[in-house]
């Protein structure tokens, strides 16, 4: 278990030529299975990360490393590609497409994805199973998004970043819209659900309460070195 | 992938019932509006040509080709002047001829033309495609005072074989003037034709002679006697004749004898030319009209975009999720155009569903009214290729929301913006 994941050093980023660099982290290594807590409040460069992990933001410089691929050098498409094959995303809230149901939303990944749609052989029964475990009573499968509380809805997008398995998790504030209660448990079942699928789950909040339930935790204003001037 | 995409399209389209819905009725009614436009364009063109048939040339005095076309076929007008009826006989006897109606117009019944004609008209005038004349009662007339009635005058007043009528001096739809001494019966009453015909009275050549018995100063006589009918009324003038040719190539040699005819000034007219040069000035108000249902379609197309660009700002999210899950630039772009061009097909087979439903109501109006025969036109391959500019130009216009939809998911990533 010691195969880095997610590697990178002297990365750097900046939205414009003209403006500071909102990344600049000099070293990072996350490794296979590791469940890591980024802790970053707003104006951290969470965002920002999060968009060259996913491979929507290409780096300005430096080197981005995830499973082995040099992240800047594969095409905008490859990216895209990559992404979909080996990543897996839950976003803070209406993280559903609003027309699918439950069964279609959990799905959908494997139809951007022939590496997810190969490794699903038994798709329906697949995302049955990833639902019941977290939860979703299964008269809700062929419901509408809207029918489902907001605690349900993260659950289901949990279970559909999971559908593949993806190599990586990568939750965005996935639980700033549930309650307190909600938090600790839905953090439980997603971290069993990722150790179980052998993925590796990179956790991002601003809610420091929440570290102690991970592994390793990571202080984001620390790691990265942003130029502090004058913000346009 | 192009399989899946089209499917979110459909189920995001079908998540937005009542806009899809509004959208595809909004441009579909532009889009009938269009093909409606072109269907009463044919239909005027098509009744507008089928008015005579088979005739190779007319004959009467000189004036002008459309001005000849437009008295003697659609009684639109009047004739300068009227030709004798030596020269009619002279043209008649040409070796040329296979047939000759002679036509004399002037007189009127209650606003409806009245033509004095012979029995040649019965055997070979034509309209449509070559569709001779058919009575639905009666039978031609053969005396002086019969006459046979278009099936539009019967209807509209109200007239039976055996109803007893005066014929009316000149042409004004007001004409006090009857002639009172002639007291005309029906005897026969024609098929609708769709054409002037339907409009018009006939009777015979004699007839009209006789009822102009002493009124040769243009006022009617002094005193009103019924004309004694056993009297012979010999043919002086007509106004014009519908001729038949033998061999269609003879209608110039025709036509040069009757234009330098030198007993007095004539002319031939060919109503395919003068056809022609008639609709070249119908024609601009028809080019008008179908500019102005372009420019509706225009207008249509314009709301669909509208319409799908305002639901983009509301569906940035959705496109971010798809990002996210994988989803690449172009997929994002030809879910915006699939979505597009699924609105405009389904507004084109609507349209032309409003367009049958609109011939099949409207038709029986139209042809009494205006005696224009919407269901002899048929859906043709041009509708179809009109359908077909109509998508295309639909997809076109999808592209500017498209595009919009692609730059904005290149710029927002997978940051999700509330």
């Amino acid at each position: 278990m010691t195969d880095p994941v997610i590697s990178l050093s002297e990365l750097k980023f900046k939205w414009k030529p003209n403006l500071p660099f909102t990344i600049n982290i000099k070293e990072l290594s996350i490794l296979k299975g590791e469940r890591v807590f980024i802790y970053g409040p707003s104006g951290s460069g969470k965002t920002t990360l999060l968009g060259l992990f996913g491979g929507v933001l290409s780096a300005s410089s430096g080197s981005l490393m995830i499973l082995g691929h040099e992240l800047d050098k594969l095409s905008d498409g490859e990216r895209d590609q990559f992404r979909a094959d080996h990543i897996g995303f839950i976003f803070q809230q209406f993280n559903l497409i609003p027309y699918l149901n439950v069964i279609e939303n959990v799905l959908l990944p494997l139809r951007f994805s022939g590496r997810k749609e190969a490794s699903t052989p038994n798709s329906l029964e697949t995302a049955k199973t990833l639902l019941s475990r977290l939860e979703i009573p299964a008269t809700h499968f062929q419901k509408k998004i809207f029918e489902l509380s907001v605690g349900q809805q993260q659950r289901v997008a949990a279970a559909r970043a999971m559908i593949g398995p993806p190599e990586i998790v990568i939750a965005d504030e996935p639980t700033s819209a549930l309650d307190l209660e909600l938090r600790d448990t839905f953090v439980q079942v997603l971290e069993d659900l990722v150790t179980s699928c052998g993925s590796t789950l990179i956790f991002v909040s601003h809610d420091h309460s929440l570290s102690r339930l991970f592994d390793r935790k990571i202080d984001l204003p620390l790691l990265n070195k942003q130029e502090r001037s004058i913000h346009v | 992938m192009f399989k899946h995409i089209f499917s979110l399209t459909l189920k995001s389209m079908l998540n937005r019932k009542v806009t899809t819905a509004l959208t595809i009725f909004s441009v579909a009614c532009s889009i009938a509006i269009l093909l409606t436009v072109r269907k009463m364009k044919e239909a005027a063109r098509h009744s507008f040509e089928a008015t005579i048939s088979d005739v190779d040339l007319i004959l009467g005095a000189r004036s002008s080709d459309i001005n000849l076309m437009l008295y003697s076929v659609f009684r639109i007008g009047n004739a300068t002047n009227n030709i004798t009826w030596q020269s009619y006989q002279d043209v008649a006897a040409r070796p040329e001829v296979n047939w000759i109606i002679p036509f004399q117009l002037g007189d009127s019944h209650k606003g409806f033309r009245v033509l004095g004609t012979d029995k040649s008209y019965f055997q070979h005038f034509k309209f449509g495609k070559g569709q001779p004349l058919t009575l639905d009662s009666g039978k031609p007339f053969s005396l002086i005072q019969e006459v046979v009635l278009g099936s539009e005058v019967a209807r509209s007043l109200d007239y039976k074989i055996g109803s007893k009528i005066f014929l009316s001096h000149g042409i004004s739809d007001t004409s006090f003037q009857d002639h009172k001494e002639i007291e005309f019966v029906v005897v026969g009453i024609l098929a609708p034709t769709g054409t002037p015909v339907d409009r018009t009275v006939h009777t015979s050549l004699e007839a009209i002679e006789a009822i102009h018995k002493g009124w040769e100063e243009g006022a009617p006589p002094l005193e009103t006697t019924k004309t004694d009918l056993s009297k012979a009324f010999p043919v002086t003038q007509i106004t014009s004749a519908m001729i038949g040719l033998k061999q269609k190539n003879l209608v110039f040699k025709l036509q040069r004898y009757v234009n330098e005819y030198e007993e007095e000034p004539l002319q031939g007219a060919m109503p395919g030319v003068a056809f022609m040069q008639l609709w070249n000035i119908v024609g601009v108000i028809e080019t008008a009209f179908t500019a102005v249902s372009y420019l509706v379609l225009m207008s249509g197309l314009i709301g669909m975009i509208t319409a799908v660009l305002t639901s983009l700002s509301e569906r940035r999210r959705e496109m971010a999720i798809l990002r996210a899950l994988g989803a690449r630039p172009r997929h994002i772009l030809l879910l915006l155009l699939s979505e597009t061009t699924v609105l405009v097909t389904f507004s084109a087979g609507l349209s032309s569903l409003f367009l049958l439903s609109f011939m099949y109501l409207l038709s029986p109006w139209l042809a009494q009214e205006f005696g224009l025969h919407l269901a002899l036109i048929q859906f043709t391959a041009s509708d179809a290729l009109v359908l077909v500019f109509v998508i295309a130009s639909g997809m076109l216009a999808g592209l500017i929301p498209a595009i919009s939809a692609y730059r904005n998911s290149l710029s927002d990533g997978l940051t999700i913006r509330t």
